[in-house]
């Protein structure tokens, strides 16, 4: 089935200039119609609010992290599948195996590119 | 285990010649009662004699005490807490402020070239999408940046809390010792370097003290 590039996308993180990056990327695969979250909490407002097609989140953030997010939404029957993908600096194998762990469907390690995002994107929501 | 001090040495030596002066098998109570005193009797004739190795070591003590101290005063803790480390912190804090304005210019940019590039053909629209992308890439530097000057503030925070309480705890030994004559400018004291912006002095009021 063709990736719809109409979806909702919701980026999470608490730097304004990151959310802005991602923004302007996901802009030039096709996908503009994308929400913003500034923590944890945050996100979890929206995506109970709205059907998201794929979540990028940071990881570091207070006062819910991006991980916290992550297991209070795999937690939700409803968002068990939910396309989620962690953009952070966070590159310990302990991080990457707490977030397998958690749920997580891809792990993008910050600084990062348009071709590393399009990949990670695809393995999760399809060819595009 | 703890390293024998001349003292215990002397109190060992005594208790082993009063062992051997005595029967161990007439030994009762008594006898224990005695050696006890005699033990007794020992430390404080050593506590009495200023030039014993109890006051000799106690002095030695006192001596390393003071050095300490004296090593803690010269890093001036309270200068520390109360100034130079919260400068420290704050001109961190504007690093990230001053950081992420200049990445948002920089992303403004390349957004600009994303818009400008809809409207241009072929291998030009593609140079210009390539630029734009090679612009949001290496504006990641401001985030990662933000990350890691985040936790040098915190470390600083700390070492803030742990001075104050070094001061809480130890008080006037560590009070700053107040200039009462003037001090001519040094070198040093006149580099400052970039200033906090809500503070700044402007180039109008610069250019008035210039030719004024």
């Amino acid at each position: 089935m063709p990736v719809d590039k109409n979806m909702p996308i919701l980026v999470v993180d608490d730097f304004n200039t990151m959310r802005r990056i991602v923004r302007s990327l996901l802009k030039q695969l096709g996908f503009s119609n994308v929400d913003e979250a500034v923590d944890g909490n945050d996100a979890l407002e929206k995506i109970a609010a709205k059907h998201y097609g794929l979540v990028l989140s940071d990881w570091n953030m207070e006062p819910k992290s991006g991980i916290e997010l992550l297991r209070e939404v795999r937690q939700n029957a409803k968002h068990k599948e939910l396309p989620f993908i962690l953009i952070t600096a966070e590159s310990k194998v302990e991080n990457i195996v707490e977030a397998k762990k958690a749920g997580v469907n891809q792990y993008i390690v910050k600084p990062f590119n348009a071709k590393t995002l399009k990949e990670k994107m695809v393995t999760v929501i399809g060819d595009f | 285990m703890a390293k024998k001090t001349g003292q215990d040495q002397k109190i060992e030596t005594l208790i082993e010649r009063e062992m051997q002066s005595t029967n161990p098998q007439t030994m009762n109570k008594d006898s224990f009662s005695l050696l006890a005193a005699k033990v007794a009797t020992e430390i404080v004739r050593e506590l009495g004699d200023k030039n014993s190795e109890f006051f000799k070591e106690l002095r030695q003590i006192v001596s390393s005490i003071d050095s300490a101290k004296d090593e803690i005063a010269a890093i001036r803790p309270k200068e520390l807490a109360e100034k130079e480390l919260p400068d420290a912190a704050n001109a961190l804090d504007i690093i990230i402020k001053t950081s992420e304005e200049a990445a948002s210019e920089i992303l403004g940019c390349g957004e600009e070239l994303m818009e400008i590039a809809q409207y241009v053909p072929g291998k030009l629209n593609q140079r210009l999408m390539e630029i734009a992308t090679k612009i949001f890439e290496a504006s990641n530097f401001d985030d990662l940046n933000g990350q890691r000057i985040r936790k040098v503030i915190k470390t600083l925070h700390l070492i803030e809390d742990r001075l104050k309480r070094l001061l809480s705890t130890y008080g006037e030994a560590y009070e700053v010792v107040k200039e009462t004559t003037a001090v001519e400018p040094s070198e040093d004291s006149l580099l400052n370097g970039p200033q906090d912006q809500n503070k700044a002095t402007s180039q109008e009021e610069i250019d008035r003290i210039l030719n004024g």
